[in-house]
């Protein structure tokens, strides 16, 4: 009986099966009533109930799937001015049924453009998330199995980079891998968008070590390890198959949280003249805020508020859903909400 | 205790060494400093390059970096007055240097009391009962704000207060032109800058606060103090804040270190000239004789700062034993 049951319960755990957490036709014939939940399960359904992240994760959705399609939800192209020049003047043009947020001092439409640069954010967040999350949970668990010396030098080095004023380290980062020549067909020029997703990644694999490690460090004195020890798993095995699989919500919490902090890394950055110049044909939302602050001065209020306020609700956003997914994943931490 | 801050303060010192040769070495791949000295200065003669590269120690290859940071690391200890000219100008680093620090801690100061006591404060009164209305409210308020990025709210700020309403200068520290102390016209200047630390400070204390008292609220020993009669009042201030302000003290500690390395943001948004400024100029010219005695104050500043709040933590928890 049991044998039949194992792969029934390891079923429920699929996302795609909406079904399998309820007992079916066969269950209730065999006597079988019991609300079989996995964890996966589980926090998926927690995570839907957290409204602030559901209805971001929502958002954050059709705003990717609007960002994805911009050759039909483009009104114009990133470089193509809304009217032609002789047909009167299209620059600075509020936002009205031309232009729906208007344009900006060479004429373009800020909405197509502003879909355009949310699109390079996005693409530069996740890479260089998913390439902090990938250095960062090798070294961590390398780390925190290992332990010894590695780990110790490991975990100051982390102390004191983490402490370090951010902007700082990276304009000083920057500057340098900048200027080691024989980098530069690998990670790009100084102001390439490969570039900038190496240099938000260096600053970003730390925080995904230390809780990587931290993780390891609770679950390998765990039985179930001692068990998979026990049969003759090699230490490879034992992290991918039965540790990194239950540190895996707070991988994905870092996940999200190293995407915002690239996004809004990134506009910072350029806001100051150290981001990235995404080409002729393209645009990224710190290109966008980067002549907030001079046309702000001068009045034109809709190229601050539009690309500002994109990039907050991007943060408000993956913030939310990063909660929704700490929550989820751990209910302890659920500050009574 | 006192072997564990000694051995410490001991290996502080090869730290640094090493912290600032990296840096160093950093620093001198990363620019040219003579390509910098020749534009900033285009007609410099051949003898002024020369005594350029002997004062700032740029001999080629690995060994002259080494070499370079020796006698570079020697003067600096001799003082200010020996360290090597700024490319702009030719002038002495350490006064535009000090300048800039009191600015910045001017500024760090009246923000970091005003935002701390304000988000522990909040903190404090959110933990209280969560789940309540009050805690919906400071809690969902300080996620937004602390959401918004930094120089987003200093832009918006700036359009709104000094562009449209007029009511506050828009930047510096006094009105152009003005000289001497005031007081009046200094605080007018220091709000807007203020208002933007505070929120970001507000928003980040108030969360962390109210995690580290819900985190103590399960605790026996408060239990055991309700259980023993003593007043819910007391019970809060002395058993149950006083163990939640052990991480939130060394949070503080961090904090301060890392504000040496300016706020950067802030300062170049309302064009305030502390450290952030100092650091952003030396950037953007170039200029390693500058910033080199920066990243030197940062690296000290983070390491000193780190293991004073590692010892404040073992000294507010007798729990934890350093030896």
């Amino acid at each position: 009986m049991t044998d039949q049951l194992l792969p029934n319960v390891a079923n429920n755990g699929g996302l795609d099966d909406p079904g399998g957490g309820l007992p079916t036709d066969v269950d209730a014939q065999q006597g079988l009533n019991v609300i079989g939940l996995s964890p996966t399960r589980l926090a998926w359904k927690r995570f839907w109930r957290h409204r602030g992240a559901s209805v971001s994760a929502v958002i954050l959705a059709v705003l990717v799937l609007v960002v994805i399609a911009t050759p039909i939800t483009a009104r114009y192209g990133v470089n193509e001015q809304v009217r032609d020049i002789r047909d009167g003047n299209n620059v600075y043009l509020r936002p009205s049924a031309l232009a729906w947020l208007g344009t900006d001092e060479l004429g373009r439409d800020l909405y197509s453009r502003l879909l355009v640069g949310i699109r390079t954010s996005i693409i530069i967040g996740l890479a260089s998330a998913i390439l902090a999350v990938i250095i960062g949970t090798t070294v961590g668990a390398f780390a925190g199995l290992r332990g010894g010396r590695f780990d110790d030098l490991m975990m100051r080095v982390t102390d004191v980079f983490l402490a370090f004023p951010f902007l700082v380290a990276i304009i000083v980062v920057r500057e340098f891998l900048g200027g080691v020549g024989f980098l530069e067909p690998i990670i790009g020029s100084k102001t390439s968008i490969r570039f900038i997703i190496v240099l938000f990644a260096i600053f970003g694999w730390m925080v995904v070590a230390r809780l990587v490690r931290s993780q390891v460090l609770a679950l390998k004195e765990r039985e179930f390890v001692e068990a998979a020890r026990a049969v003759g798993a090699s230490n490879s095995r034992i992290v991918l198959t039965h540790l990194l699989p239950n540190a895996i919500g707070p991988i994905i919490v870092a996940l999200t949280l190293a995407v915002i902090a690239a996004v809004v890394g990134e506009s910072t950055l350029s806001f100051f003249g150290f981001g990235p110049q995404p080409g002729s044909n393209s645009t990224s939302l710190g290109s966008l805020v980067r002549g907030s602050g001079d046309a702000a001065l001068a009045g034109n209020w809709h190229l601050v508020l539009f690309p500002c306020g994109a990039l907050v609700l991007l943060a408000v956003c993956i913030n939310f859903i990063g909660d929704g997914l700490r929550d989820a994943f751990d209910p302890k931490l659920d500050g009574g909400k | 205790m006192a072997r564990f801050i000694l051995r410490r303060l001991i290996w502080l010192i090869p730290t640094i060494i090493l912290v600032t040769f990296m840096v160093y070495a950093t620093i001198r791949v990363g620019w040219d400093p003579l390509a910098s000295y020749t534009r900033a200065n285009p007609r410099a003669s051949a003898e002024a390059r020369d005594r350029f590269v002997k004062a700032n120690g740029l001999y080629p290859g690995f060994s002259g970096v080494v070499r370079g940071y020796r006698e570079w690391l020697w003067a600096f200890i001799q003082g200010p007055s020996n360290w090597p000219l700024s490319l702009k100008g030719n002038s002495p680093v350490w006064p535009v240097l000090k300048y800039s620090i009191a600015n910045t801690l001017r500024l760090y100061g009246v923000a970091a009391v005003i935002g701390i006591s304000i988000g522990i404060s909040l903190g404090i009164a959110a933990s209280r009962k969560p789940g309540s209305w009050l805690d919906t409210i400071i809690n969902s308020t300080a996620f937004y704000l602390g959401a918004i990025p930094a120089f987003v709210s200093a832009v918006v700020l700036q359009l709104i207060f000094a562009v449209q309403l007029g009511w506050l200068p828009p930047s510096g520290v006094y009105p152009p032109g003005q000289r001497g102390f005031d007081l009046v016209e200094m605080i007018k200047h220091l709000i807007l800058p203020v208002t933007v630390v505070v929120i970001q400070t507000v928003a980040q204390y108030s969360r962390y606060t109210r995690a580290s008292v819900l985190d103590v609220s399960t605790a026996d020993f408060l239990r055991t103090a309700r259980a023993k009669g003593i007043p819910e009042r007391t019970v809060l201030f002395k058993h149950s804040v006083r163990n939640a302000m052990i991480p939130v003290i060394t949070l503080i500690a961090i904090d301060i270190g890392a504000v040496l390395g300016g706020l950067i943001i802030t300062e170049n948004i309302f064009n305030y000239p502390g450290l952030g400024v100092y650091f952003l100029t030396a950037i953007n010219d170039g200029d390693t004789p500058k910033l080199l005695p920066f990243m030197v104050l940062v690296v000290v500043a983070v390491l000193i700062f780190n293991l004073i709040a590692d010892v404040l933590y073992a000294i507010l928890d007798p729990r934890i034993r350093l030896d």
